[in-house]
């Protein structure tokens, strides 16, 4: 009896002697068999020992199921024996499981009998144990956390955490939790984790020390060349509110933000949103007027309009300047209300909401406080809070 | 520390006297051209004439705007030339390399947009039909109406730091598509921006008004061949999202429900 080593992946066996009438079949391979495919993977059986010069088409094979109540869900078949190897055909819609087979094979002597029949020897069990992955995720640490990623596949899975400013910052390690628990070593050659960094087979890293290491790693786990189905996507995104402020008095001064995602990140953002992952400036509506009672120069509140990419700056340059910083949550928390600024904008008040009002309550929104919005806000102020900060 | 209310008044007194100064310079500036755009905008042999790689946006003549004169001054790294004394506008934005529409057949209705846009506001910058909008700050664009196609054109030019030109070149696009002649019903449908990079001049993205396609553009990188995203809206909160790489390969395609998608998911509750 030989034991076979798994998975869902199932495994392979040797078996030697199982002959009836003078073959011996040595199963050598692997078994792939992914959990719940209702895929079909291909054991080959080798003939181990047969007399020489017989027809591949004399070779006979058995492959017996021997469990009291077969499932429906397993079924095995012979297939061509070509090439000294019997393709046999198992298939497995079932979960994780163990299932006995009997393989036994041997050569029709009855149409060439001058191949003398061997012994009698009973068929080799094998045993069949479906190895199920159960899960593909990271180890818990500080920022990491699971989000939807929205196709409703429960198979598929994402987790973001940013990148780090500690060094050495620590690494994000992803792991294969399988069915029956085996360790590293036990787990079959071929069978294991697929993506980051490393080589073991049920673990592996994501590194985030640095803006170049910032993106996705995607993971699966593959037996063989059969895939388990799941994959958990690590995203570790960089993303950063610039605060920028042109001082200059001649002929006015501005001040305006800058929101910035890595490139993979961004595909968790809406298609609606991801165009304001850019610059964003305020200004009164170009129609407003400046002069008079109702100017914009008396403090009277006119039509805003909130602008995007280099209309949000113009050919204004920052005297100062700070980046932070930001998290996912008030990033994705902060799009969309900055989406309904920019679709209804609010009032421009030179005193009260004026553009650098606007640009300190961008950083509010995504959780980075800076100058106290208090009082009248110019830009000469944030520039040099910005510098001196 | 913000600074007293005595320097505020003071600074929007000078910024008060800069604003006056630059309104009373402003009408000599206005130039409304009147003249029609008459030629349809898009041949079909133009169609592939879409993403280019490097769409050369030549530039410039000096506006009769003053606008200001600045010292050397610093942009992150990158230290500024000494600043231009005259804002520009660009005299022409062309095409000489091109992308095919290998991706996708799907996205021949942006490329036609895209071409559409690039044939004419080439067409006009060199003919200077447009009007200067001069903006609060230092912001300008210029329109354009083109009453044969409905279609109001919106161009905003853009500033290359490294070069030290303020305006030179066309940063977007706007195309607002009216569905009567008189030009008061918008049709966000057939509407749409286009945003380049201002080194380049490539497309970095498109979207039609209503949202119902966009595409965003990644240039080449250090360990990538660039992007390009589609998204395609399918109603509600679902949109189809195909990436491809920068030779044109498939990366991915998937149907995402955006009311769910980016939501944590709270593993303590359970």
């Amino acid at each position: 009896m030989v034991d076979l080593v798994l998975s869902n992946c199932a495994s392979g066996v040797t078996l030697t002697n199982c002959d009836r009438d003078g073959v011996a079949v040595n199963v050598t391979n692997t078994l792939y068999m992914a959990e719940n495919t209702n895929g079909t993977a291909t054991m080959t059986i080798q003939p181990d020992w047969a007399p020489t010069n017989v027809p591949p088409e004399l070779i006979h094979w058995e492959i017996l199921n021997l469990d009291n109540s077969p499932a429906a869900n397993w079924s095995c078949q012979k297939d061509a024996y070509s090439n000294g190897i019997a393709a046999v055909a198992w298939t497995n819609t079932g979960a994780s499981v163990t299932r006995q087979f009997k393989v036994r094979a041997w050569y029709d002597c009855d149409r060439d009998n001058h191949f003398y029949p061997g012994g009698l020897e009973p068929a080799r069990i094998a045993y069949v144990t479906v190895l199920k992955v159960e899960s593909i995720e990271p180890d818990p640490m500080t920022y990491l956390m699971e989000i939807d990623d929205g196709d409703g596949d429960p198979k598929t899975r994402v987790f973001v955490v940013p990148i780090s400013s500690d060094y050495p910052a620590e690494a994000v390690h992803v792991r294969a939790k399988i069915l029956p628990n085996l360790t590293e070593s036990q787990v079959p050659s071929g069978f294991g984790l697929i993506g980051g960094n490393g080589s073991e087979r049920l673990s592996r890293t994501v590194e985030r020390s640095s803006e170049s290491e910032s993106g996705k790693t995607v993971f699966t786990f593959f037996c063989g060349n059969v895939d388990s189905g799941l994959k958990t996507t690590v995203y570790v995104y960089d993303a950063k509110i610039g605060l920028y402020a042109d001082g200059q008095i001649d002929p006015v001064g501005h001040s305006w933000a800058k929101i910035m995602m890595d490139y993979d990140s961004k595909q968790l953002i809406s298609p609606i949103y991801q165009n304001y992952l850019t610059e964003i400036g305020f200004f009164p509506t170009n129609t407003a007027p400046w002069l008079g009672e109702d100017g914009i120069l008396a403090g009277t509140s006119v039509p805003g309009d909130v602008r995007l990419d280099n209309a949000a700056f113009g050919s204004h340059f920052a005297t100062g300047q700070k980046e932070y910083p930001i998290w996912f949550i008030p990033l994705r928390n902060a799009l969309p209300q900055i989406h309904q600024m920019k679709t209804n904008p609010p009032d421009y008040n030179l005193f009260d909401f004026n553009c650098t009002d606007f640009a300190i309550m961008l950083g509010q929104l995504v959780g980075i406080n800076t100058m106290d919005p208090a009082g009248i806000s110019t830009p000469q102020a944030y520039a040099s809070w910005l510098n001196s900060n | 520390m913000k600074q007293s209310m005595k320097y505020i008044i003071l600074v929007l007194v000078v910024e008060a006297l800069g604003v006056v100064i630059f309104l009373l310079a402003r009408p000599s500036n206005r130039s409304w051209d009147t003249q029609r755009v008459s030629e349809p905008q898009v041949r079909e042999e133009n169609a592939k004439v879409i993403i280019s790689n490097s769409m050369s946006l030549k530039h410039a003549t000096q506006s009769k705007h003053s606008a200001f004169v600045v010292t050397n001054q610093t942009f992150g790294s990158t230290v500024v030339q000494k600043y231009v004394a005259k804002s520009f506008v660009p005299t022409e934005i062309s095409t000489n390399q091109y992308i095919n529409t290998r991706q996708s057949d799907m996205l021949l209705p942006i490329m036609h947009a895209v071409s559409n846009a690039v044939l004419s506001v080439d067409r006009i910058l060199k003919s200077k039909n447009y009007k200067n909008v001069e903006q609060f700050n230092r912001t300008i664009w210029l329109e354009s109406v083109d009453k044969a196609e409905s279609t109001v054109w919106r161009i905003s030019p853009t500033w290359r730091i490294a070069q030290g030109e303020t305006n030179a070149v066309v940063g977007s696009i706007n195309a607002t598509v009216y569905s009567d002649e008189n030009l008061t019903q918008v049709d966000p449908s057939r509407s749409y921006q286009v945003v380049l990079f201002p080194e380049t001049g490539a497309l970095r993205d498109f979207c039609w008004s209503d949202k119902h396609e966009l595409l965003r553009v990644e240039p080449q990188g250090k360990s990538h061949s660039g992007y390009e995203n589609y998204s395609k809206h399918l109603g509600g909160e679902i949109w189809l999202q195909i990436e491809w790489d920068g030779i044109g390969n498939l990366v991915s395609s998937n149907v995402y429900n955006w009311a769910v998608r980016g939501r944590v998911i709270d593993h303590s509750s359970k």
